[in-house]
């Protein structure tokens, strides 16, 4: 039988699953969990992707890292801290390198890393504390928003998780540092932060704590709610991330910097599978802020570039020598750039526009988008112009590492920006609603018989599987080529366990998946 | 709420001196009808161990037995003026705080110096009996910050947190203009580098955004002209020095005024601008009342501010004594500081040993606030932010090993923690069950429940019947250490 007359025949037949004879084995206890698309989420390819943010604290000097090498606006500008052509590191015709940068620029050689020049947003604001806000919760200079940008996504894979409880795993880690606002969602902080796996897993109390019943709704019961859950979260996820810091690894040595010893951990944690897909790491204390003495081709600034550029070049390595780099990528960013002019203190002033760096194996690297500063045109205040909204980087994350529907990312955004290409888009590329290609099952919960119905917009390949919640597929019910239009599968449940099982549809490169219960 | 939504009701937080995590990550605002009119103790608010804890923990760090049995025999309005009478200025942590700077630094002996400066403010606030001022001490710290990474001289230090004792509840343009002129602030914000022809507007933009104005109150042309208004100042061995040949005399125009103006005049301009007396009520409210401010109280606030021509003393005697203040919906609504758990702890338990002033910086510093050290020129932002899945269980484990006369590291402890001595002060001490209540209410801002009541008293009596229960007998010590590990342990505990 050709595969086309299978499946038509299958459509026209049904499917008997009684014929399956893995499913037995499958305790009903198992499979009887509350279905959760964070659950799903976790099955689809690109779930297991991570994303790692680095912050830049205090506003870094983006000219004195991509040096325009051939602009003597540069030069004059700057007559104690530039950095002379001859000592920078080559990168295109008219821009080098740092000398500090030696790390970025090997990436960059190997295509593991892209630059985005001239990266702010309209209307940039100077204070490192407001600037700092936009960045995190992407909007525009004039909009108060109290939730992240990360956190908003990170709130999606657990949209359907009652408010009020926790993912069954950390969503996302911080690595040091205070809080930062771009984990922050309308379900609250969504992650963790420590500073040290070990020191946070032992920490964690071994007393039991009487939590005390409800509390009013008066400002201090609201606290105490909020430092339960804390305490809670801390209590539940030390033991994840136990786990994880136990079976994680380093593979290579990374350099004795503050910033280096973070990605370490990180790369520990992922190595060591904590299911966390977004980990926050910085260079704090507002290191850039350097109005005076940043120095040039060495001191205050050349040595934080060399931390940051060093860390993530041991980071990558240690991601390939652990297998897990093709699923790790990252950006950094901070506040703003800084002023052309250096200033008599020998250092620079708040800036605007400056370049970002992303990072990874599966990144689009190797490449510069956009030109080089205009130091010609600037604004009033002697500032760089904008070539780059920081969003369209965010959404560029958004729909091409993390798979994120492009309405969903307009959300998250809160409007829409054209992404860079900045990421190798991964095979399947997101997960969409049931809705989109009606995706039913009929009746629900059923227990001998259900309907499968769903609709192709156009023909197509298509895959339908079941599953079960801990993501193994169960059975291929379709594959192949399939006409556009209505179809309906009668499939006959047989002697399958009572227990919740998904349905995933998978279309070209797009998927839906559905939840059912078997009962008797 | 939808995201749209929830996009509209959050307006400008700055104008309201807020950053958006600050405000965010606090509630909503109160709805309190209790204005500043005073406190006149009632029925439904009555002058309690609550209602004086309150008033005691906000004004200080955390209260003493004695103080909240001493504040029970006066009227809540002596209490505040006792709180904010005048007291003699402490003696200086050594000679050392008059030696001129050394070049080069003796680097070691500068860290040394630094770190008895620490032990030796630390020890202030742990002996501060019925007195606001190392509260009040430790706001200014916080507002008009300095760090000792970049401010290497310990002097330095000292001279600034002394202007602060000295001017704690003065004039608040007075001591502004003081921290113009201020060496660790010169250093600490490059005032000092800031010369005619050569600006550096780190400190101008400060002054503005943290300081006094806030943001969206002030333009990028007016950071321009406080920067050229500002120049001249030299820090010049431990004194500052203006310098005429480095200020820029020439015409500014700043907030709308234009003139040849100075130091002197930024400071009045930015006074006379309606947002500084909202900006600095604002703070006040949310470091003494709740982090999200009251706009009505605030506004009357500021209005005081201005009829007292910026002078503190008055504003903190209203808001402290107020209706206001004593609405029982804000008992327990603060989290806790570093500074208020590791202070209070000590105090609650009546260490004052000179040996526990170095544990204690220590101790604060783990939880993210070193004397001295901010971690940026905001300051520490301070209330939900303090609170996260690795310092939470940091107070406890501190707590816990402190009640065990250990270091976090497991080290012994350099003092004692005696117990006894603590439960002794009770009079209930013989009665497990009203000793576990009274310890619980000394201890929390928070009423504990029944069932944590029952835990707790699990906890003291180990299994053995409640009439059994004798502070005298033997293991009682382990018993009440057990307490009380518990009681820290609770999420309650963080409340203040």
């Amino acid at each position: 039988m050709k595969r086309r007359q299978f499946l038509a025949q299958a459509v026209r037949t049904g499917i008997v699953l009684s014929a399956l004879p893995a499913l037995g084995r499958f305790p009903a206890q198992a499979l009887a969990y509350t279905p959760t698309l964070s659950r799903l989420r976790k099955l689809t390819e690109q779930s297991n992707r991570v994303f790692v943010l680095i912050q830049l604290q205090g506003g870094n000097d983006g000219l004195n890292t991509l040096v325009p090498v051939e602009n003597p606006l540069y030069y004059n500008a700057r007559p104690t801290i530039a950095i002379p052509k001859a000592q920078t590191l080559p990168l295109t015709d008219t821009l080098g390198w740092h000398p500090a940068l030696a790390g970025f620029k090997e990436l960059y050689d190997r295509g593991e890393l892209a630059i985005v020049q001239g990266v702010i947003y309209p209307n940039p604001d100077r204070s490192h504390f407001r600037g700092t806000d936009i960045w995190v919760t992407a909007t525009d200079a004039d909009v108060f928003l109290g939730t992240g940008w990360l956190g908003r996504y990170l709130e999606t894979l657990v949209a359907d998780l009652p408010v009020g409880e926790l993912p069954p795993e950390p969503l996302a880690v911080q690595i040091g540092g205070a809080s930062s606002l771009v984990l922050n969602s309308e379900r609250g902080l969504l992650g963790i932060s420590f500073r040290d796996p070990r020191q946070f897993y032992r920490l964690v109390s071994q007393g039991d704590i009487e939590f005390g019943g409800s509390v009013p709704d008066t400002p201090a019961g609201q606290e105490l709610l909020f430092v339960r859950s804390i305490a809670k979260a801390s209590q539940r996820y030390a033991e994840f991330v136990r786990r994880a810091a136990e079976r994680g690894t380093n593979r290579v040595t990374y350099p004795d910097t503050d910033l280096a010893q973070k990605l370490r951990i990180v790369a520990q944690l992922i190595s060591g599978g904590l299911g966390a897909k977004v980990y926050v790491v910085g260079i704090e204390r507002n290191a850039f802020d350097t109005h005076a003495y940043q120095g040039g081709v060495a001191g205050v600034h050349a040595s934080l570039l060399q931390e940051l550029s060093d860390a993530v070049r041991a980071f990558i390595d240690d991601l390939k020598a652990l297998g897990v780099a093709d699923r790790v990528a990252g950006m950094t960013f901070s506040e703003f750039g800084r002023r052309v002019q250096e200033n008599v203190t020998r250092g620079t002033d708040h800036g605007t526009a400056a370049p970002l760096f992303v990072f990874g194996t599966q990144v689009l690297g190797g490449r510069v988008h956009g030109r080089d500063p205009d130091l010609a045109n600037l604004d009033p205040r002697g500032d760089l112009l904008m070539q780059y909204d920081y969003r369209q980087v965010y959404a560029a994350a958004l729909l091409q590492w993390f798979g994120a529907p492009q309405a969903q990312v307009q959300s998250i955004l809160l409007r829409d920006f054209s992404p860079l290409p900045l990421f190798q888009v991964p095979t399947v590329v997101g997960e969409a609603p049931p809705e989109e290609f009606r995706l039913e099952v009929y009746p629900n919960p059923a227990s001998q018989v259900a309907t499968l119905s769903f609709t192709l917009p156009a023909d197509g390949y298509v895959e339908l599987s079941l599953m079960d919640l801990q993501g193994r597929r169960l059975s291929n019910l379709l594959h192949g080529e399939h006409s556009a239009g209505h179809h309906r599968i009668p499939v006959y449940l047989g002697q399958l366990s009572p227990g919740i099982y998904l349905l995933r549809l998978r279309v070209g490169r797009r998927t839906a998946t559905r939840a059912f219960e078997v009962v008797r | 709420m939808q995201r749209r939504e929830f996009l509209t009701t959050v307006v400008d937080p700055f104008r309201r001196g807020l950053t958006l995590l600050e405000q965010l990550s606090s509630g909503k605002p109160l709805q309190v009808p209790a204005g500043l009119e005073p406190y006149v103790p009632s029925a439904e608010v009555p002058w309690d161990e609550r209602s004086a804890g309150h008033l005691l923990r906000r004004a200080g760090f955390q209260a003493t037995k004695e103080e909240i049995e001493w504040a029970l025999t006066r009227t809540p309005q002596e209490v505040v003026e006792t709180l904010l009478r005048d007291l003699p200025l402490p003696e200086a942590p050594g000679v050392w705080v008059n030696e001129e700077p050394r070049y080069p630094p003796d680097l070691a002996l500068d860290a040394q110096r630094m770190a008895e400066l620490q032990r030796w403010w630390f020890r202030l606030m742990v002996e501060s009996d019925r007195s606001l001022r190392e509260k009040m001490v430790f706001f200014w710290h916080n507002h008009f910050t300095t760090d000792k990474d970049k401010v290497r001289t310990p002097q330095y230090h000292y001279i600034q947190n002394d202007t602060f004792r000295r001017m704690v509840w003065g004039n608040i343009r007075a001591l502004t203009r003081a921290m113009v002129s201020d060496p660790a602030m010169l250093i600490y914000l490059d005032n000092n580098e800031n010369m005619v022809g050569k600006p550096n507007e780190n400190f101008a933009r400060e002054l503005l955004e943290l300081f006094t104005l806030g943001v969206g109150n002030y333009t990028e042309w007016d950071v321009v002209a406080a920067t050229r208004a500002l120049t001249g100042w030299r820090v010049i061995g431990l004194r500052s020095v203006f310098v005429p040949q480095r200020f820029d005399d020439g015409v500014k125009t700043f907030l709308g005024q234009t003139g040849r103006w100075g130091t002197d005049d930024v400071i009045r301009i930015i006074f006379e601008h309606p947002a500084c007396p909202l900006f600095l009520a604002r703070k006040l409210y949310r470091f003494f009342v709740y982090a999200v401010p009251d706009e009505r109280i605030v506004g009357q606030l500021a209005q005081l501010l201005v009829q007292n021509d910026f002078e503190l003393k008055p504003v903190l005697r209203t808001l402290l004594g107020s209706a206001h203040f004593f609405d029982p919906q804000f008992y327990g609504a603060q989290i806790k500081s570093p500074l208020d758990f590791t202070v209070g702890l000590l105090r609650q338990l009546g260490i004052r040993d000179v040996e526990a002033m170095d544990y204690g910086v220590r101790a604060a510093a783990v939880l993210e606030l070193e004397l001295l050290n901010p971690p940026t020129v905001e300051g520490w932002k301070g209330h939900r932010l303090w609170m996260t899945s690795m310092t939470l269980p940091l107070r406890q484990r501190i707590a816990e090993t402190l009640l065990d006369e250990r270091t976090l590291r497991g080290e012994p402890l350099p003092f004692r923690v005696d117990v006894l001595a603590f439960a002794r002060r009770f009079s209930s001490h013989h009665q497990a069950r009203q000793f576990v209540r009274d310890v619980a209410r000394f201890l929390l801002a928070y009423p504990i429940t029944q069932e944590q009541e029952e835990w707790l008293l699990g906890e003291l009596l180990q299994g053995a019947p409640e009439y059994e229960w004798k502070l005298d007998a033997p293991n009682a010590d382990a018993r009440v250490r057990l307490l009380l590990k518990a009681i820290t342990r609770l999420p309650e505990y963080q409340l203040t």
